[in-house]
């Protein structure tokens, strides 16, 4: 019986084989045509068949069509109701140019924006901060003196370490300004002045980039987004910065940072360290008032590779406040341990789903009087789907500390209504009471909008 | 009695019959695969893409993309993707390590954050780069992946029907292609649905024969679920170029191989 079957299963395979076959078989493309196999004559309308010679046209290149970048306008709306601010929270025209320059063997890279802000009124420029009418982004020089050495030489913007939004042994400057106000995501990354060396061998990839002076983040000092001041109980005015200590000037004041990195299978390993100064202040000068920015000395190790039909990453971070050795000092922010484990996955059609938990511990939590709590937890977890090829992306993005029961949501669309042209939309909510990370700026929820012109 | 072994004559026959047929299947499969994604030991192609949507209009992409193959004979490849436009993704950088049979190893670099960032194993069907090809079609589908059955000859070509032995790595219900008997390239490969109806329909628009080598230097890819169609123009392919495997790591995503890319 089963004989039979299989018979009359392969006699039928066969028959619906030949039938699928009614579809007419395409002609051969050009190029095919002439080969030396004896094949038959083409198919009518394809000629004599020879390469039609797509993509062999020449290309003008003018020293115009090397400059990238685009054209701006960004509004956004304070929804918060801190007192003291303006209403708008963005309001703001920028042009980003671009270009590359090859020099020799180098490679020159320079990036700046032009920036006209109707929310600020001081509009005097600072190389440093950024403010004003013109942000460097890069001004750079790249080389390889050896095979296995590359150089990186100037004013560059610098990432590593596996967190998603959040930074452990990335102790390169950020602008939290940027970020909470709604700016493009690239502005979170502040540019520093500093020389790069990278050295590849077989056993790990060694990474050394020094800044001759320390750069802090561009951090929230009230100028442009409220938060809670202990000192006065309530929250921050518009134009009210504290005073800060810069900790000293280039070559006394440095910061140095390190990555080795190598691949074990699938997995990334990674070692850092860093040498220099807490990034946003993390102390007081009791003597002046002052805030100040203490030594700090990093040491951490990062994992990252698949699990599953995810991608796992881990990272971990020892923060030693070399001012503070003991941790009795009020006036000086304690040792941490900073520790993270994200998952991301695929989880349906062009849907990406993350969660990340991270956790900050006190490392002298019992010779300290300032601290409330000895751990600071965070959860994140990311949403982002796209849409509509790929011109549509929609993201959401929660942190939620269950330590300290405060919370921050970052919501966008942003649309790619051509190649040219591309609209941006978001909100950054913050919620939880005034003493918590995220609660103090809840002064400063806020929504915006952009439109950019890509050349 | 006589009917039983006239059915066992049959069958044997037929059996026979598939297993030649069988073999000479998986020789075409393969050689169309080898055709399409491993010619020489490396290769670059410089591809610049318009994708047409629904609505008639126009995106561009240009990309140059760097491959490599494995020592060996694992299928394994590394490609190393640098784009060149739209502007606004200009210095943006992917690498992935294919694996065939296992999920491939993907890093995206994006220069204004100085972000390498890897990539979780993701659907090999879903759009690359926002056209109509799916990454799949760019990188390969695993010919392992697939059931095939040769339905018919002619002069030109090897007509193939092939069906996903898990229907979840596919959202085709099967796909037929053309395979051009002389140079084994798949000439014309339509996607079918449910329904038997071919919704998404490749087609090579032109073949040039480079370093030996022929490959199809234009294509194109329509969709009639999404609307719309992506035109490949490759404006630029080498083969046996001389690829360092040291190419294909993380400093390439941040300081692409100029020379390498020219």
């Amino acid at each position: 019986m089963k004989a039979v079957i299989r018979t009359l299963f392969a006699i039928s395979s066969f028959a619906a084989a030949h039938f699928a076959l009614a579809g007419d078989p395409p002609p051969l493309p050009g190029g095919l045509g002439g080969l030396p196999s004896g094949l038959p004559s083409l198919p009518s309308g394809l000629g004599g068949s020879e390469s039609k010679g797509f993509g062999e046209e020449e290309e003008q290149i003018s020293w115009l069509s090397e400059l990238n970048g685009f054209a701006e306008v960004r509004l956004g709306y304070r929804a918060g109701g801190a007192t003291g601010y303006s209403e708008e929270s963005l309001a703001e025209a920028r042009v980003q140019i671009r270009t590359e320059k090859a020099l020799g063997a180098a490679l020159l890279d320079v990036s700046f924006d032009l920036l006209a802000d109707g929310a600020v009124s001081d509009h005097g420029y600072d190389w440093e901060t950024g403010r004003g009418v013109l942000d460097v982004r890069s001004l750079n020089l790249s080389f390889s003196p050896l095979d296995s050495v590359d150089v990186k030489l100037g004013r560059q913007v610098a990432t590593w370490g596996v967190g998603d939004l959040v930074f452990i042994n990335d102790l390169f400057p950020k602008d939290w300004n940027s970020f909470f106000l709604g700016r493009d995501v690239e502005y979170l990354k502040a540019p520093q002045d500093s020389v790069r060396l990278a050295f590849y061998n077989d056993i790990a990839n060694v990474e050394l980039l020094y800044s001759p002076r320390f750069e802090s983040d561009r951090y929230i000092d009230g100028d442009r987004l409220a938060y809670w001041d202990t000192m006065s109980g309530g929250l921050t005015e518009e134009s009210s910065p504290f005073a800060v200590q810069s900790p000293g000037d280039a070559f006394s004041a440095d910061e140095l940072h390190l990555r080795a990195q190598r691949m074990l299978g699938r997995y990334e390993l990674a070692a850092y360290g860093y040498n220099g100064y807490w990034k946003s202040p993390a102390g007081m000068d009791y003597m002046t008032g002052e805030s100040i920015f203490p030594e700090l000395n990093v040491f951490g190790a990062s994992v990252r590779g698949p699990l599953g039909k995810g991608l796992v990453s881990s990272e971990f971070g020892f923060y030693d406040s070399a001012e503070d050795p003991t941790g009795s000092d009020p006036f000086v922010r304690n040792d941490e341990f900073r520790f993270l484990l994200g998952y991301e996955q695929e989880i349906g059609n062009e849907l990406t789903g993350s969660v990340q938990y991270y956790v900050e511990r006190t490392r002298d939590y019992a010779a300290s009087s300032a601290i409330a709590d000895r751990d600071r937890d965070l959860v994140t977890v990311r949403l982002t789907k796209r849409l509509w090829q790929q011109t549509l992306t929609l993201s959401g993005f929660a942190f939620y500390s269950p330590s300290q029961n405060d919370h921050y949501a970052r919501l966008s669309a942003s649309w790619n209504a051509s190649d040219e042209w591309r609209w941006d939309v978001g909100a950054n909510l913050f919620g939880g009471d005034y003493s918590s990370f995220f609660g103090q700026f809840g002064g400063n929820d806020n929504i915006y909008l952009s439109l950019r012109r890509i050349f | 009695m006589k009917l039983v072994k006239f059915a066992w004559i049959g069958l044997v026959a037929s059996l026979l019959a598939s297993s030649v047929n069988a073999i000479e299947v998986d020789e075409i499969v393969e050689k169309a695969s080898r055709a399409a994604y491993y010619q020489g030991k490396d290769g670059k192609a410089k591809l610049s893409m318009t994708i047409t949507d629904a609505q008639g209009r126009e995106r561009q992409r240009e990309l140059t993309i760097l491959r490599r193959n494995d020592d060996g004979d694992t299928g394994k490849q590394k490609f190393f993707v640098y784009f060149e436009r739209p502007s606004d993704v200009k210095g943006t950088t992917f690498l992935v390590w294919k694996n065939p049979g296992a999920d491939d190893e993907r890093w995206l670099y994006l220069p204004a954050l100085d972000l390498v960032k890897r990539i979780a194993a993701s659907d090999d069907r879903t759009s690359f780069v926002g056209s109509h090809y799916f990454y799949e079609d760019v990188s390969g589908r695993d010919p392992a992946m697939d059931e095939h059955k040769l339905v018919e000859e002619t002069a030109d070509y090897y007509v193939l029907e092939s069906t996903p032995k898990d229907k979840s790595t596919a959202e085709f219900a099967s796909y037929k292609s053309w395979v051009h008997k002389a140079t084994f390239l798949a000439v014309k490969t339509e996607y079918l649905g449910e329904d038997g109806e071919a919704y998404r329909v490749y087609e090579a628009l032109d073949v040039k024969e480079v370093d030996g080598y022929y490959t199809v230097v234009a294509g194109r890819m329509t969709d009639t679920r999404i609307g719309g169609y992506t035109t490949i123009i490759n404006k630029g392919v080498e083969y046996d170029i001389d690829l360092e495997e040291s190419l294909f790591e993380e400093r390439s995503l941040r300081n692409p191989p100029r020379r390498q890319l020219r």
